[in-house]
């Protein structure tokens, strides 16, 4: 099992350009307007977008200092992680090695914030509150 | 080019049957109007090109049209570019030129074609920058009815042609604009209500008829007079009382200027009390129209907070379900595979296990109570894999993680349906949203036209409402106090003309003895022909003043009928100049509402028009923009019926009530009804206004009949 206070890695390029973008408050922008209230519910929907789309990638320059470790990662976060981790392995194995099960989910959200970067750079608005991240869950649909 | 397919029937009167307007003003591209013989009526709500119709009128017959900001009107020049329709102007390439114009066709009781256009062209040289390479033409081809022989008239020539068939000075009264008709017509105004009867009647030639006779009179009196009497005693009587006869004229010469002077200190008084009057108005109307702008304001800040808030309330389903939006295939894979481990047995129950670490415990066989073969290898192997606590553990997880699976699998489901459920709801905040919006900028519109133009708005909300209510009184005031004095000035001048009479029939029984026959009975004879001339005058001025009143009345009543506030019956008071109502006693009327008092300008002017056009033989097409905007509720259609019955032609344009509150009666339903149910209405059209941007607005016309 991956070990309540391992630290989750996340790429440097998205922790500058992707997390403090859209979890962090700038120009003053009021906490509930911030599109991700916390880091790893932008982690979460990362593996999610990146399991569902199938493209892991791997971390190129993991960010020094960690910002938050897998305990806080609330449940069933966690157990759906893994539940994706064991559909895209198709095996129950990788339970029995936590680092791997850790790096899977990783490299899962890395690439689906790939992702996401790359629609911010189409569309400035694209997750930039709530309503955009509505519109984004929306076209899953169409 | 227009096609002149009018029937060929005998036509009594002048009847306009199209218009056509092209990016002029609120109308893009080439836009028709067909009308007929009888009533067409046109409506629409404010801004939608209504005025701007009434506006092609009086822009092709008399380059004017009316500048709502500057409340005046202005031809081309001084309108310049601004004449041309926005959106045109926007589609225009640069180097290329736009083209605005108005046609009317219409024909004479002759059966005459008149075709007339207006053109005016702008050249766009860059975005900023536009020329106008000439200034509006003017073009009336007219074609006679049995040759079909055409002749084409330019500018000035047709100019001339247009001006005796519709006369400039009548123009106001055929051409009628409601929303300013007391500044057309204030209706006592003595100087606005001579015009008005003048204008329209001719009556002019029978007073000056009445001038010369009066100066011949005059001139054979004084030789009569100056020639002396050969009984000196006589003469001496002659003398005085023709003395006293020219004092008494004079002092009723000096009452009537006194009377006169009084009458227009009187209408300033009544202008300025009716600017106050308008100003009070006004600005009330302007404080409600801000009234409603804040409401309107407000509710779209209500409903633009209760979306944020609906948006923002879906923040938790956002991260406990539907960010797993699309996970569905993810998760039936996960749990199919998880059945099949389970069937293969690759993931023990839990109950098994605790089962074996029972038979471990007891050393035998649960089953067969067999002994446990302590010490094998198989019995060492069962043992390790009942104390790897890991094994249990990731057991236990992989049940959990199928319960998750499947507990998420379900709501995972319902996120499309929860989706819909919520743009619905934000649809329906939306549109309320948008109509708020609309229904503010329509306010702000109206603001626009209601509010004084060197008023800011800013202004407007600090005005000081007391200060214009004292104003109003002060001028009521002014005005009374003249009103009084001429009641007095009338009460000395029925003395003087009293003393006067009695007078002139002493000087006129004197004279019947004088020695000076020929000088006498040439005098007399000019006197008799005065007086005929007078009577002649009197005669017709009092049918005249009869069958305007008569129409007056039953236009007016028609009007009132179903006003529930005191109307009284239309008195026209030419001695005084004025018109009025009064009660069943012939007293005046003091207080008449608004509503009753504008009927009764509509009544007198349609009353003046229509015994005009019976005297003379001369039946204008009668155009109204708004004719009814300043009438009460009850008053409205019945003026609307009147009208229509009123006119052989008519083509009224009505404003759309707009209700703040309730959308749907932002429709004028009492008009709609009768368009739809009065056969006698043959063309109708409805004006909208389309597109979103200022400079993409234009009018749409919707045919209704």
């Amino acid at each position: 099992m991956i070990e309540p206070t391992a630290f989750i890695n996340i790429d440097t390029f998205h922790y500058e350009n992707t997390y403090k973008r859209l979890c962090q408050s700038e120009t003053g922008k009021l906490k509930k307007e911030i599109t991700f209230p916390t880091m790893w519910e932008l982690f979460v929907w990362g593996a999610i977008f990146g399991y569902l789309n199938k493209c892991p990638k791997e971390i190129e320059k993991r960010y020094h200092n960690p910002p938050f470790r897998w305990q806080w990662v609330k449940d069933p976060h966690q157990k759906l992680l893994i539940i994706m981790a064991i559909e895209t392995n198709n095996s129950f194995d990788i339970l029995k090695t936590p680092e791997e099960l850790k790096k899977n989910i990783e490299i899962h959200s890395n690439g689906g914030l790939d992702l996401i970067h790359k629609e911010m750079a189409l569309d400035p608005l694209a997750y930039q509150n709530t309503e955009s991240l509505i519109y984004e869950i929306q076209k899953r649909f169409t | 080019m227009l096609k002149l397919d009018i029937e060929h029937k005998k036509i009594d009167d002048m009847i306009i049957r199209r218009i056509e307007v092209e990016n002029f003003l609120s109308y893009f591209g080439k836009n028709i109007f067909e009308f007929d013989f009888g009533p067409t009526l046109i409506i629409g709500q404010n801004n939608t090109g209504k005025s701007k119709l009434f506006d092609a009128f009086n822009w092709v017959l008399f380059d004017r049209s009316f500048k709502t900001e500057g409340e005046k009107w202005e031809c081309t020049k001084d309108w310049g570019k601004d004449i041309v329709n926005n959106l045109a102007k926007k589609e225009c390439k640069i180097g290329e030129t736009v083209e605005t114009s108005v046609s009317i066709l219409f024909n004479d009781e002759d059966d005459i074609k008149y075709y007339l256009t207006r053109e005016f062209q702008l050249k766009k040289n860059n975005e900023k920058n536009w020329e106008i390479p000439r200034n509006s033409e003017l073009t009336l081809t007219i074609t006679e009815s049995i040759t079909g022989n055409s002749k084409n008239y330019y500018d000035k020539e047709a100019e001339e042609q247009i001006k005796t068939l519709f006369p400039e000075n009548l123009s106001k009264y055929f051409l009628f604009q409601g929303e300013s008709i007391s500044q057309i017509m204030s209706l006592t105004s003595r100087s606005a209500f001579t015009k008005a009867l003048t204008d329209l009647s001719r009556i002019e030639v029978f007073e000056n008829a009445k001038k010369y006779t009066e100066k011949v009179a005059k001139t054979l009196k004084k030789e009569f007079e100056d020639k002396e009497d050969s009984d000196m005693a006589f003469q001496a009587r002659k003398r005085d009382l023709s003395k006293t006869i020219q004092d008494l004229i004079k002092d009723l010469s000096d009452q009537n200027d006194l009377f006169d002077n009084a009458c227009n200190e009187r209408d300033i008084a009544k202008i300025v009390f009716d600017e106050k009057s308008e100003e009070l108005k006004k600005y009330e109307e302007c404080a409600l129209i801000l009234k409603d702008i804040e409401y309107f304001d407000s509710q779209w800040k209500q409903k633009n907070e209760l979306r944020q808030s609906v948006v923002e309330a879906q923040k938790k389903d956002i991260f406990d379900r539907w960010m797993y939006a699309g996970t569905e295939g993810i998760l039936k894979s996960f749990l199919d595979f998880y059945k099949k481990n389970k069937i293969d047995k690759k993931i023990p129950e839990p109950i098994r296990q605790e089962f074996l670490k029972e038979m471990l415990e007891e050393k035998k066989c649960k089953v067969c109570f067999t002994p446990a073969p302590i010490g094998s290898d198989e019995y060492k192997n069962i043992q390790s894999h009942i104390s790897d606590k890991s094994l249990d553990k990731e057991i236990e997880l992989i049940n959990q993680l199928s319960l998750v699976a499947d507990n998420m699998q379900d709501k995972v489901e319902n996120i499309s349906s929860e989706l819909q459920k919520y743009y619905a709801r934000i649809d329906e905040i939306d549109t309320s949203i948008k109509g708020f919006m609309n229904k503010k900028k329509l306010k702000e519109e109206e603001l626009k036209t209601v509010k004084p133009a060197d008023v800011s708005d800013d202004e407007l909300k600090t005005k000081d409402f007391a200060h214009l209510q004292r104003g109003y009184e002060e001028s009521k005031n002014d005005l009374d106090k003249f009103k009084l004095l001429i009641d007095r000035i009338t009460g000395k001048r029925e003395y003087i003309k009293q003393q006067l009479e009695d007078k002139q029939k002493e000087y006129d029984s004197l004279i019947e003895d004088s020695s000076n026959i020929v000088e006498r009975d040439k005098f007399i004879l000019a006197e008799k022909i005065n007086k005929n001339v007078s009577q002649f005058h009197a005669v017709f001025l009092a049918k005249l003043i009869t069958d305007i009143e008569k129409e007056a009345n039953i236009y007016f009543h028609k009007m009132t009928e179903k006003n529930a506030a005191l109307s009284g019956k239309v008195k026209v008071d030419y001695e005084n100049q004025e018109v009025y109502t009064i009660d069943e006693t012939d007293i005046r009327l003091q207080n008449i509402n608004q509503a009753n008092k504008v009927s009764l300008q509509i009544a007198f002017v349609a009353a003046i028009l229509s015994v005009s056009n019976k005297f003379w033989n001369t039946y204008f097409p009668f155009i109204a923009d708004a004719p009814i905007s300043a009438l009460g509720g009850n008053n409205k259609l019945t003026a609307v019926e009147t009208m229509i019955e009123i006119f052989n032609q008519s083509i009224i344009i009505l404003k759309d009530d707009a209700v703040t509150d309730d959308p749907d009666t932002l429709r004028n339903d009492l008009i709609r009804n009768l368009i739809q149910n009065d056969n006698n209405i043959r063309n109708s059209f409805e004006l909208k206004m389309e597109g979103d941007t200022l400079d993409e607005q234009h009018t749409k016309i919707v045919k209704l009949k």
